[in-house]
C-alpha cells in the first residue's frame, strides 16, 4: 500500500509514501474510492470522481 | 540576560568570543565587529538569555563587512555560517535585516526535527494559534498587535512543531515590520518598542519590534495549536472570522510548510495531527482593534 490517508469532515487527505505527493479530495472521490454509496451526484460529477482517482492511482471499489 | 550585558559589553562579547543567544530551544553564537549591531540587538533581544559559555552553539553566524574593492564606494556586509557565505552581501545599513534573515534561515534550513511552517504563531496559556500567510496578508501585522494585547509570541516568521508530541516550540525572536505596518503598529500601541528602521530592503522599508518580556520568560512554556487562521487583510473589509474546510486548510499548510516534503510520513503525520486537533479559520479584516476582538473572543 502507498497511500496513508486522513480524515476530515469535509473530505480526506491522500498521501503517497513513495512520491511524497499529497492529494485533497472531496466526499465523492472518498466514497468511490472506500466503495461506499456515493453522496448526491450527477453521472458527470461521478465521471470525473472515477478519473481522479485514477489519475492519481487510487482503487475506485464498487458501491457496496 | 542580554540588556545586563549593556551596548559597551555587548558590543565587546560580539567582537570578541561572541555572543550566545537562546531563542527558545536553540541557540546562536553571534560575533560581528560591526558597532551598529550592539544597540540594535540590546534593545530587540533585551529580555532573551544567554546560552551557557561551554562553546556549544546550534549555529555560529556572523556579520561582517565584505572585502573587496566595492567596499571603499558603497560598503557591504556578509552574512557567514559556520565560516561560509551562503548569501550575497547586502549594504552596510542593512546588516541587522541580514543577521535576522540569516537566522530565520539557519533554522528553515536545519532543524527538521520540527515540521517548520512559515507562519506566526502566538499563545494564550498552552493553547496556541497559528497565522500562516502569504506575503501580505498581515500576518506580522496581526501578530505584532496580538502580542501587544497580551498574547504570547511563539515565533513571527517560523513556527516549530515537534512531530512526536505536536507541542510549539517558541522562539520569541523580534517582529519584522514592513513599510505601513509600521506606524499601524506605533499608533496601535505606546508599548511597541521598535529596533532601527532600514529603508531600501529588497522588502522595502523595515523595522523590528521587539517580543514582549512575558514572550521570552514563557518560552519554555508547552503550547499545543488550537486554532489556524489564515487572515487577509483587505481595505476597508468588515471583520468576518468564518471557519476553513480542514481539507483546503492541510493543503494549505503543507504549502506553507518548509520541510513538509523533506519529512516524507512524519510530516504528514504531524500536520494531519495538527489540524484535527484545532479549529481552521479564515479571517478577513481591515481594523486591527476587531480582528483581535475576534481572535479574543474565540480564546475564550
Amino acid at each position: 500500500m502507498n497511500w496513508r490517508r486522513c480524515d476530515f469532515e469535509d473530505g480526506s487527505i491522500f498521501f503517497n509514501t513513495r512520491s511524497g505527493d499529497t492529494h485533497a479530495l472531496d466526499p465523492l472521490c472518498v466514497a468511490l474510492c472506500d466503495g461506499a454509496a456515493p453522496p448526491a451526484s450527477t453521472d458527470a460529477q461521478i465521471r470525473a470522481a472515477r478519473e481522479q482517482l485514477q489519475q492519481l492511482g487510487l482503487p475506485t471499489a464498487q458501491p457496496r | 540576560m542580554i540588556a545586563k550585558l549593556g551596548i559597551a559589553g555587548l558590543r565587546e562579547r560580539l567582537r570578541g568570543p561572541g555572543v550566545n543567544l537562546q531563542c527558545g530551544p536553540l541557540t546562536f553564537s553571534l560575533r560581528s565587529t560591526l558597532p551598529s549591531l550592539a544597540p540594535a540587538l540590546a534593545t530587540l533581544y533585551a529580555h532573551h538569555p544567554l546560552g551557557c559559555d561551554n562553546g556549544f552553539a546550534d549555529f555560529h553566524v556572523a556579520i561582517e563587512r565584505a572585502r573587496g574593492p566595492r567596499g571603499w564606494v558603497a560598503p557591504q556586509v556578509d552574512f557567514r555560517f559556520d565560516g561560509e557565505r551562503p548569501f550575497k552581501p547586502l549594504p552596510l545599513p542593512q546588516a541587522l535585516a541580514m543577521l535576522e534573515w540569516g537566522l530565520n534561515w539557519c533554522v528553515a534550513a536545519h532543524c527538521h526535527q520540527y515540521l517548520i511552517i512559515h507562519a506566526a504563531s502566538l499563545a494564550r496559556g498552552e493553547h496556541a494559534l497559528i497565522l500562516p500567510g502569504a506575503p501580505g496578508a498581515g500576518k506580522s501585522t496581526l501578530a505584532a498587535a496580538l502580542m501587544l494585547s497580551g498574547w504570547r509570541l511563539l515565533s513571527d516568521e517560523l513556527t516549530l512543531i515537534d512531530p512526536a508530541t505536536g507541542n510549539l516550540s517558541a522562539l520569541a525572536r523580534p517582529i519584522n515590520l514592513k513599510n505601513a505596518s509600521i506606524e499601524v503598529i506605533r499608533d496601535f500601541s505606546r508599548a511597541a518598542i521598535f529596533g532601527p528602521q532600514m529603508p531600501d530592503t529588497l522588502k522595502g522599508r523595515i523595522t523590528h519590534l521587539q517580543p514582549t518580556a512575558t514572550s521570552v520568560e514563557r518560552a519554555a512554556t508547552r503550547a499545543k495549536s488550537a486554532w489556524i487562521i489564515f487572515p487577509r487583510y483587505l481595505k476597508g473589509a468588515a471583520t468576518e472570522l468564518t471557519p476553513a474546510p480542514k481539507t483546503q486548510s492541510f493543503i494549505d499548510l503543507a504549502e506553507q510548510a518548509f520541510n513538509y516534503t523533506t519529512l516524507g510520513e512524519t510530516g504528514f503525520d504531524a500536520l494531519a495531527a495538527l489540524i484535527k486537533h484545532s479549529t481552521t479559520w479564515q479571517l478577513r479584516y481591515s481594523r486591527l482593534p476587531e480582528a483581535i476582538a475576534a481572535l479574543d473572543r474565540l480564546a475564550c
